[in-house]
């Protein structure tokens, strides 16, 4: 199903009428606010110590090692117990904007910070640098454990098709503990398109004589048996097109049930940043696409960035 | 190291996490035959009386809960101030007015016009291995199967405002037993929690995603 891919096919439905939501947002399930009232501490290797305050559903209370503010949030649960929340930084594209995405567990004491920035190289103003830390959760300053969470290649060699909406399917393939692939796609244009669909599928046709097909950096991390966190930047889109690439990619993916809940982070045309909650169902492929026959990784880094092939 | 690929029974592999955001509260059906207490993560009570309970979120305010010793399925629709409750001992569903809701229903929050159901059919995907195509052929009834020309059944679907709908219906099990079905339904985003509610094998919560099956094919 992923391979057809058709810009501008509406999502049938005879029912509502509203549009869908689309996108990788249509089968994403509402946030939480369990957090409401509640209180956490943490020590990440390398980060330091963050102090969180849930005063409501809606504002978290961030205490770091030398300033606190109160900031809006949003929280989701990956499984059960593991919640993911997103507390966003900064105002405009002007000065550095970081997000704050905080992996932890209801129960265990492990934890994960991914630290997120736009605006961070002013000569990649709208292409996301991200680091993930490691740490715990702590009582009274004092470190619940001395287990970290970490990088992991459980997941190389495998791939997923996410069903992102009725119409739209996407192959995520994981070559290596470094990178990420799509699965080729035969583009095609609905009948009734508009001129946007058109546009981007015009865009996606010429974009593809550059750079054949998708392959960006990645990390993965285990969080725990089935649980695992990944996050995809797109730098090699950025360097052909940094109007239309440059965002990070962070899926939480249950691999057991096969769905992943997590979110997209970038700058709007508008030069805004903007994180989003998205999420899918999935089934792991035992069927290679064409492109994993090609050595990984394919683009060079260290040459020009107008020159990705 | 390689990733486990365990996975679910059929019907309960995409269910989403389950929600504890009604822990501390208490509800109460408006004509004082029922209160709802969600005491702990774990444990409620109904009338006073301790059980277990689990929960799905369909949306803000709205909640799927299932009392699997009660072999109850019970929506809790804080949005619109109702409620809907099937047990396995009465298949019938009921419905009533909540208090001490949150209320957050608007004038244009106007209910799905649920008759344009008819001639259509839904593909429920339910995990990774197991899809459902859920058939409306006239009003009030439905088919589920693979299959378009499947015999049709009763169904009791409801609005209940914006793009969301209630479903209850019966489902045969293969293993001759029936069982009940309570699942309600973002028709927009095309969306679903639900709760299969047994005899023998307790109740089962479960998400399904979908997408109207096109006229084309």
């Amino acid at each position: 199903m992923y391979k057809d891919r058709v810009f501008g096919l509406k999502i049938f439905n005879p029912v509502s009428d509203k549009d869908a939501p689309g996108g990788l947002h249509q089968y994403a399930y509402p946030a939480t606010e369990e957090l409401t009232g509640r209180h956490a501490d943490f020590f990440f290797d390398g980060y330091g110590e963050i102090s969180l305050q849930w005063t409501d559903a809606r504002n978290v209370l961030l205490r770091g090692e030398n300033k606190q503010s109160t900031y809006p949030y949003t929280a989701v649960k990956a499984d059960d117990d593991t919640y993911l929340v997103l507390i966003s930084i900064g105002e405009t594209a002007q000065a550095p904007h970081t997000l704050l995405s905080l992996v932890f567990d209801r129960v265990e004491p492990m934890a994960t910070l991914v630290v997120s920035t736009l605006g961070k190289d002013q000569s990649m103003p709208k292409l996301v640098h991200s680091t993930p830390y490691f740490g715990t959760k702590t009582i009274n300053g004092h470190p619940l454990t001395d287990q970290r969470q970490g990088y992991t290649d459980a997941l190389v060699g495998t791939r997923i098709e996410w069903f992102y909406t009725p119409n739209d399917a996407v192959l995520h393939i994981f070559p290596s503990t470094t990178r990420q692939r799509l699965g080729r796609n035969n583009y095609h244009l609905a009948p009734d398109a508009t001129r946007a669909d058109r546009d981007n599928y015009l865009r996606r046709i010429e974009d593809a004589k550059r750079y054949p097909f998708y392959e960006e950096l990645a990390f993965y991390v285990r969080l725990k048996d089935n649980l695992y966190l990944y996050s995809v930047i797109e730098y090699n889109g950025y360097r052909l097109n940094p109007s239309a690439y440059g965002s990070e990619l962070m899926v939480l993916l249950d691999a057991k049930r096969v769905r992943y809940i997590g979110r997209t982070y970038g700058m709007t045309p508008e030069d805004a940043s903007r994180f989003d909650i998205v999420g899918a169902p999935g089934r792991f492929s035992d069927t290679a696409d064409e492109i994993e026959s090609i050595p990984c990784p394919y683009y060079r880094f260290d040459d020009d960035p107008q020159d990705i092939i | 190291m390689t990733v486990k690929k365990a996975r679910f029974g059929a019907m309960d592999g995409y269910r989403e996490p389950l929600c504890y955001e009604l822990t501390g509260r208490a509800v109460r059906a408006s004509d004082n035959t029922a209160t709802w207490a969600f005491q702990t993560d774990e444990m409620m009570t109904v009338n006073g009386e301790a059980t277990p309970w689990q929960c799905l979120k369909l949306a803000n305010e709205m909640h799927l809960v299932s009392l699997p010793e009660r072999r109850v399925a019970l929506f809790l629709d804080g949005a619109h101030g109702r409620f809907y409750r099937l047990s396995y001992e009465e298949p019938r569903m009921e419905t009533g007015g909540l208090t001490d809701s949150r209320g957050v229903g608007t004038a244009e929050d106007a209910p799905l016009r649920l008759e344009r159901l008819v001639g259509h059919a839904l593909r429920w995907r339910l995990s990774c291995d197991f899809e459902v195509i859920q058939a409306f052929p006239a009003a009030g009834t439905h088919s589920l199967s693979g299959s378009l020309q499947a015999p049709a059944s009763p169904l009791d679907c409801r609005p209940l405002g914006g793009d969301h709908c209630v479903m209850a219906f019966q489902a045969p099990l293969s293993q001759g037993e029936n069982s009940l079905v309570l699942m309600f339904c973002d028709l927009c985003a095309l969306r679903a929690v639900g709760c299969r509610v047994t005899a023998a094998h307790g109740n089962h919560l479960f998400s399904a995603y979908g997408g109207f099956l096109r006229e084309d094919g």
